[in-house]
Order: C-alpha cells, then structure tokens, then sequence
C-alpha cells in the first residue's frame, strides 16, 4: 500500500515523495502519473476533472501536476493550505473543491452525457468559458457558484504554472528574489 | 499541575505594529514586558520572496465567520505569527488629515475622534524619524504640517513615469509616495533594490516591519515574547474594575497565567473585540468593555478602487515596491464628489511592482482569460501593464461589526463573526474613483483600460475611542472607559478610517499610548 509522505521539489521540477512499502520514493509529477502513484484525497473521477479542466485555464497545468498540487494541498491542515480559497472562503476546503469538481462533471453529462473528462476538447472549452457566469444548465444547486469555482481553480493553476521563477521566466517578468523559493510552495 | 503563574508590569496580546510599539516603549522605561503571540515565530530568513510561500504571513488563526454585501477579507488583510499584519503590509505611510480627525463637527457625516490631527502630529514625527520614511513632504502638497521626512523620495521607475503623464494631462498633480522604506541606507539598514516582494516580506529589513525595528528594540530592552501562546481571556478582579492579567494556551494546549499591572490587547480589528467580547464574567456579562454594546462596532474596510492599463512602452511593472512609487490625494476633500451622492476622501497610489500570480496579481486583473490567451496577455503584461488603487474612505456604520459566532476553536473560545456592508456615499466615492482612474489611464496614453470589483484592503475600527462611553469602547489612549488597565491598540481605535492607508497611525497612536500609560503609570500599581 501506497502512502504519500511529503512533497518537494527539486532543482529540475517538482518531486513528490512517497512511501511504498516503507521505503521512500520520489517522483516528478509526470512520473507519478505514469506511475499511478495513488492520490490521499481526490478520487479517480476528481483527478480526470481536475487535470483536464487544469489545461485549459492554464496551457501546461496538467502536466505541472495541477491534480497532485490540489490533492497535496486538501490533504493537509486547513493552516498549511496555500490554494486561492484560503483567502476567499472558510474550511473545510476539500468539500469546496470536491463539490466544484462534481458540479462540473454533472454539467458535461447535462450536455453531453458524459463527464467533463471524456467529452470532446471543444466541448470541454465551451463548457470551461461558460462557468465564468452564471451557473450553467445542469450545475447542482448545492455547489458554489460556477463563477466563484471557475476564478479559484484558475487561480490555483495560474499559481501553480506560473507563481514560480520558472513560471517568471516563460512569461518575460524578472523574477528578482532576495531569498529563493527552494519548493515551489512551503512543505 | 499548574504551570507557574508569570508576573510582568506589561502583557502584551500580539506582536504586530502596534503591539510591537508598545513593547518597545515600556521596555525601554524599564518595565517589564511579555508579548503574547499566537502564530509561530518569524524571523527574515523565513520571508521567502514566492507569492505563495507568502501565504504562510497570512491569516491561519481560528477561522473568521464573513457576512455583508462587502466582507472584510479577514485572512488577506490580517496576519499571523511574530510581527502579524504589518509582515506583508505594503508600508505606504501617509498621514492621516485634519478632516479625519472631525467628521461630525466639520461635516455631519462619521464620528468625531477624541484627538486632533495636531494631537497626533508629534508622534508621526517620532515615529518617522526612528523608523524612516522617504518621500518629499514639499510635493505632497496635500499633507498635513509636519516634519521633513529623513530619506529621499523612492524612484521612479518607468510604469510611474507613464501614469503620472496621465495625471498631469488631466492638470492633477503627483507625488513620491511616502513610503516606510529605505530609499538609501538608514540606521544600520540596507538601502531597498526595488524587487517588488513587499507582499512576501522583506528580509532586507529595507521595509519597515516589526522585526526590522521595534522588537528588536523591545527585545533588546529585556521584553520576552512567548509564540504559539493563544490568549483566551482577560482577567479582573472580583469587582471587575481592573484587570490582572491574562489567562493563554500554549501549542501543547496547556493553560497559563500572567498577572500583569497593565493589559495590552493589540491584537487586530477582529481578534482584538474577539477577546473582548469572550472574556464575559459575571461582573461583565456582554464582555469586557461592552457594557453599552459597543465592542465589535463599526467595522471598516477601505473599498479598493483597481485601476489596469496596457501600454505601447516598458512600464517594467515588476520594478518598485508593492506599494507604489507616486501618490495623488487631489480626491482628499471630503466632498470632491457630493454633487453624485459620495461621501469622503481618496488617494491614489499609484504604480505598484506587479507579479503574474496571486489575489492581487496580473492575471487575476482579467479571470476571463485562459489557456493561450491568457499567457499572452501575460506576456504581453510583462511589457507593458500598469495599475494604480484609490484608497476609499469607508465611513462608518454602527452595524458593521463584530460579533460572537455559535462555534468555538479549539480552545473553546467562539469564533469572530463580522458582518460589513460599505456605506452607500463610500460605494459611490469608490465608483467615482473607477471613472476617474479610467481617465487618467485613458489620458496617459493607454491602449487598453479595465478595473477590478471592490477591493477589501485594511481593517479598522470595532474598538473605537471616544470621548462618550455611550459611543465609544476606550478613550483618546485606547484605555477601557470601564478598566483602565486595559489597553486597546491598533487600527480597531479608529473612529472613522480616512483615505490613506492606516499602519502608520497605529504606530503614532501606539507611541502616545505608551507615553500615558508611562506617564500615569502609579494609577496602574
């Protein structure tokens, strides 16, 4: 049995670390996806939403691990939490994000049958661009608004991709640190 | 067992701006200090320049129920951990004006302040000498009178250069903005590179936080200060005229007593009426301080008016401090915008050092954008972006407040539950900012103008002073009307917030508390 342990970085990219049968591993995230190393939080449904939602906010966030970042950050204290909603709204945070990730799954099979994962690309863009508005046909009432949900996943992956000097750098900005960030985000 | 009781002249609940002066001027009389923190320790090497790592300076505490049709975004705007809020404030350090100080008497609208502007001034100046200040008080020909500031103007880098034409086409007038940052070494710290990470902390000591200053002073004079030290209540004695100390639980959940002369509660606009209002007794039962129910009122937040421009030419938008580099208080006069319903004053800081990512960050100015849009706007952005924000004045409402939640921490304290609905002639003086801004934009030359929603930035009041127990929680010294070795400090004083940001007067105001409270210190004992 698999059990995440903590999660680094490194130099070359982000390595999370992992214990399987006792003994520490390590891997990129595109290692643990190929690896299918095991998610503590998101299940398989939530990891397909979240990763294809991630690409289209935000061109690369899937393979940056958008899926792992989230899961890393839902399964620790609400006081180590560093995602957007810290800011916007109050824990429990994993039910925020796990009833946004199922709203948008119930509004791909309203429209498509299917969830958001498995239909097709311009169909999942279409779907992406109408959550910055008002809910959209087949979003469960109970969920946070498809806007308020569309500006905290698409900050977190703009964070992700881009909130670090790697990320400074693909778009022009100077990064300039006094002291620099040895993780992308605190561990 | 119970853990030994500690005794100390003063006990201080927080670490941050204002608690951080009030230790260093006790200590430095001689008297014997503990500040009470309830994050971790801070030190610089922890000021990580990374947006997110930056997440960690912010609030973490025990959650903050938000209510109204504009919450004050308690955990943005407040810290946690040594040196509290003031670790990601951005130091932009105007003064207050006399207006501010007079509200009821001069226009009839907000409260009076049991204080004067000329009251105060003196402490500004203290307060701008020990900690340093650069700008130029000539240009800023809206300031008060006052002392000369010690350091020279901070630069202008390319994107002030490009705003500012847009203001002096439109006959307005700019100038550096006041700034608690070293525009060249002061006082054994070094001079600021202008990287933009003020947000992140500064672990330069180029910008002015507690830890650049005041507890090292503090703690240099012998104060003690205890982390992970959660204060659950204030104590009297059976009468309930005086307090002797307080009751605080460590990390490891075990409770402590402090007896002290002299309570010191610094700790935030919304922790501060908290503890208050939880420390109820039989001789206090709607709290400390809150026998007129007037603890937790008048909640404010100053309505952030975001203005965003692309321009043809570098505006390098990362350079700078996150503050900005100029300043515009044209909108100052209370009644700039009468004739449309507003109400209040207004500054404009204008240029700040931008990043791509977080709340307050470039991507954030236009959430409609994704994927290959998105980052070419970004790129784009990193040319040629340019921002401002008008500090509104939020005046304030009795029903803005703080309140008791039904839910309690872990330590059985209820939570804060605050409820903030802005104030419809602010809501209009903020709706007049967007326009205006929009037209200096527009007349500086850009291709593209857009604003943002109502900003919460700052957190006042829930604590006010006054003259009237009736209307007001302490006096002119932040002392309880009702216990006078109680002692409020911080923004939650503040009868009306002004339009200029606020930590600068929560230094002044704490320096002439601490001189009282050394002043009058045999009434204590």
């Amino acid at each position: 049995m698999l059990n995440r342990r903590a999660f680094l970085a490194a130099q070359s990219g982000i390595v999370f670390s992992f214990l399987v049968a006792g003994c520490e591993k390590r891997a990129t995230p595109t290692q643990a996806r190929q690896q299918q190393l095991p998610f503590s939080l998101l299940s398989a449904a939530e990891v397909a939403c979240a990763d294809a939602l991630g690409e289209h906010l935000v061109v690369g966030a899937k393979t940056a691990g958008f899926s792992h970042f989230l899961d890393v950050q839902l399964s620790g204290p609400p006081s180590r939490n560093i995602l957007m909603i810290k800011y916007l709204a109050p824990p429990p945070f994993a039910d925020f994000y796990r009833s946004a990730l199922a709203a948008i799954d119930a509004a791909a099979k309203h429209v498509a049958g299917k969830p958001f994962a498995q239909i097709e690309g311009a169909a999942q863009l279409a779907l992406v661009k109408s959550l910055n508005g008002p809910n959209p046909p087949g979003w469960p009432a109970t969920a946070p608004p498809s806007g308020f949900a569309y500006f905290v996943l698409r900050t977190d992956a703009i964070d992700l991709v881009y909130g670090n000097p790697e990320g400074f750098a693909r778009l022009g900005f100077p990064y300039m640190p006094h002291i620099s960030p040895v993780t992308p985000w605190p561990t | 067992m119970n853990p030994a009781t500690t005794e100390v002249d003063v006990v201080i609940v927080g670490s941050g701006a204002a608690g951080s002066v009030m230790a260093a001027r006790c200590a430095v009389a001689g008297k014997k200090v503990l500040i009470l923190e309830a994050g971790p320790e801070r030190s610089n090497a922890d000021l990580v320049s990374s947006t997110l790592w930056a997440r960690r300076l912010k609030w973490y505490g025990p959650t903050v129920r938000e209510s109204g049709e504009n919450p004050i975004g308690s955990v943005f705007n407040s810290g946690y951990g040594l040196g509290g809020s003031a670790m990601h404030h951005y130091a932009v350090w105007p003064r207050l004006h006399h207006d501010d100080f007079q509200m009821r008497t001069r226009f009839d609208r907000g409260l009076d302040w049991p204080i004067r502007y000329a009251d105060l001034r003196p402490y500004y100046d203290a307060i701008q000498e020990e900690v340093g200040i650069a700008g130029d008080a000539a240009q800023e020909t809206w300031r008060p009178e006052g002392a000369a500031y010690p350091m020279p103007p901070v630069p202008v880098f390319s994107q002030g250069e490009v705003i500012a034409r847009g203001f002096e086409k439109l006959g307005m007038r700019t100038a550096p903005l006041p700034l608690a940052v070293t525009s060249r070494a002061y006082k054994g710290r070094a001079a600021c590179i202008w990287d933009g990470w003020c947000d992140a902390g500064c672990p330069l000591g180029a910008l002015a936080n507690p830890l650049t200053y005041y507890l090292p002073l503090a703690r240099a004079k012998g104060t003690e200060i205890r982390c992970l030290a959660t204060v659950t209540r204030v104590l009297t004695n059976a009468a309930g005229t005086m307090a002797t100390g307080v009751e605080y639980r460590d990390d490891k959940g075990v409770t402590h007593t402090v007896r002290a002369a002299v309570v010191v509660i610094a700790a935030f606009a919304v922790q501060t009426p908290r503890l208050l209002l939880a420390s109820s007794s039989d001789k206090h039962p709607a709290g400390l301080g809150n026998a007129r129910d007037q603890v937790g009122r008048y909640l404010m937040t100053h309505p952030a008016g975001l203005i965003y421009g692309m321009f043809k030419e570098a505006t390098a938008p990362s350079m700078g401090a996150t503050g900005g580099q100029l300043l515009n208080q044209d909108g100052y006069d209370k009644q700039t915008h009468a004739k449309s319903g507003a109400f209040g004053s207004y500054q404009w800081m204008i240029a700040q050092a931008s990043k791509p990512n977080d709340l307050l960050g470039i991507a954030t100015t236009r959430p409609d954008l994704i994927g290959a849009e998105l980052e070419t706007f970004l790129k784009k952005a990193a040319q040629g972006f340019a921002t401002m924000t008008a500090v509104v004045e939020d005046l304030p409402v009795a029903d803005n407040r703080v309140t008791l939640a039904a839910e309690v921490d872990v330590h059985g304290v209820p939570l804060a539950s605050t409820v903030h609905t802005t104030h419809a002639a602010s809501r209009q003086l903020w709706k007049e900012t967007h326009a205006e801004g929009r037209r200096v934009f527009e007349a500086a030359g850009a291709t593209d103008v857009w604003t943002g929603p109502q900003g919460a930035m700052h957190t006042m009041g829930g604590t006010i002073m006054g003259t009237d127990p009736r209307s007001s929680v302490t006096n002119s010294y932040g002392q309880l009307h009702d216990i006078p070795n109680v002692v409020v400090a911080g923004p939650g004083l503040f009868p009306t917030s002004g339009g200029v940001n606020p930590t600068f007067t929560v230094h002044a105001l704490a320096a002439r508390s601490a001189e009282h409270l050394l002043r009058e210190w045999r009434s204590f004992i």
